[in-house]
């Protein structure tokens, strides 16, 4: 059955439809925020919430890209979302902490917290890059819905594609 | 290049790229990162099936919660809808006496009865009226007060004179039941407003 007949069982309140596009997508779309999240209840929490908020905003989805594509959007918006949050916290929290401690943590905010084999490398990429990359790895969006996430030309995906893919390979030989 | 991986190039240009990386070691080796990397990187990040099960229990357990809360809302009227509509209906209202003919502007006694009427009904909105229109409104309850009770789709009479109604002098004959409703310092309090120009 495709994306747009769940969407309207759902919305004729059958639960189970929306249960297969949690099945369809679920996964593809925890794989793709872990790359972006540290933290893997972080990442566990905003899958959860990309779909509630999906859920809720289902009977404005219009359908011009795929609900797969609208949903990665919610997501993305969600991890920029705790990214700043996460960045505002390290700032405040900074004033707090003490000069050994500080001679002591000179990484990158990304490096700091141990991460296991690619993940650290995914996260030493540019925010675009990072997004692209995971896009259409983790989530194998074709280049047009991730150029449309991003707000960018599928040519310019694909060259930020190519970059961070070369990057990885650099970093891990 | 990323084309060419994928797939989606077609064959004549496909050949260019092959021949080109025969020759180009950078190319070569650009094109080696775009078919191992992903592969690397889906490895990695793959969720366990126990982690998507319980996330997956838990998404649809705060769905049918949303649905429940949803059909909650529904259930019952929520009466607060309907404060906006009041509200519009009282404007509309005191907008439609406002510019009802016959009342304003050159009949100054209809213009007290109908923000009389509406303090009687409402104090706030007669008080908002009497403010827009000019009206002292604890002074005309008192005046009306005996006109009201007596009838008040009737043309008003006030000592032996009508008021209200298409002609001054159209006065009702003799029995009109707000004659005897209205005391003597009453109608000289009015006639003595009238003759000040306020209400008249």
């Amino acid at each position: 059955m495709d994306d747009l007949r769940l969407i309207r069982g759902t919305l004729r309140g059958r639960c189970e439809d929306f249960g297969v596009l949690v099945d369809r997508y679920q996964g593809a779309l925890y794989a793709f925020v872990r790359s972006q999240l540290r933290d893997p209840a972080a990442a566990e929490d905003v899958v959860q919430v990309a779909f509630l908020r999906a859920f809720s905003g289902l009977r404005a989805f219009r359908g011009d890209a795929s609900f797969k594509t609208w949903i990665h959007q919610i997501a993305i918006n969600e991890c920029r979302a705790r990214y700043r949050d996460e960045q505002r916290r390290s700032e405040i929290a900074i004033e707090d902490v003490g000069e050994a401690a500080l001679c002591a943590d000179q990484h990158d905010p990304v490096d700091r917290v141990e991460h296991a084999g690619l993940h650290r490398w995914i996260g030493r990429l540019p925010p675009r890059q990072r997004s692209v990359v995971s896009l259409r790895v983790f989530s194998d969006l074709p280049f047009g819905e991730i150029a449309r996430i991003e707000g960018i030309s599928e040519n310019a995906a694909k060259v930020s594609y190519h970059h961070a893919v070369k990057k990885l390979r650099g970093w891990m030989s | 290049m990323v084309d060419y991986v994928d797939g989606s190039l077609a064959d004549s240009d496909a050949r260019l790229v092959e021949s080109h990386c025969r020759d180009c070691a950078g190319c070569a080796d650009a094109l080696v990162a775009l078919r191992e990397v992903p592969g690397l990187l889906c490895a990695e990040v793959a969720p366990s099936p126990e982690l998507l099960m319980r996330q997956r229990k838990e998404i649809l357990s705060a769905v049918e919660g949303l649905i429940r809360a949803e059909s909650g809302r529904t259930d019952g009227f929520d009466f607060r809808i309907l404060l906006p509509i009041a509200a519009a209906l009282v404007i509309a209202l005191a907008g439609l006496i406002s510019l009802r003919p016959g009342w304003y502007p050159e009949d100054g006694v209809g213009l007290a009865r109908a923000a009389f009427l509406f303090e009687m009904e409402d104090p706030q909105s007669a008080a908002a009226m009497s403010e827009i229109l000019g009206v002292p409104l604890v002074l005309s309850e008192r005046f009306w007060r005996g006109v009201v009770d007596a009838d008040l789709s009737a043309p008003l009479a006030v000592g032996g004179m009508s008021l209200g109604s298409s002609s001054a002098h159209d006065a009702p004959s003799g029995d009109d039941s707000s004659d005897d409703d209205l005391s003597d310092d009453d109608f000289m309090e009015i006639e003595e407003l009238l003759g000040m120009g306020f209400v008249g």
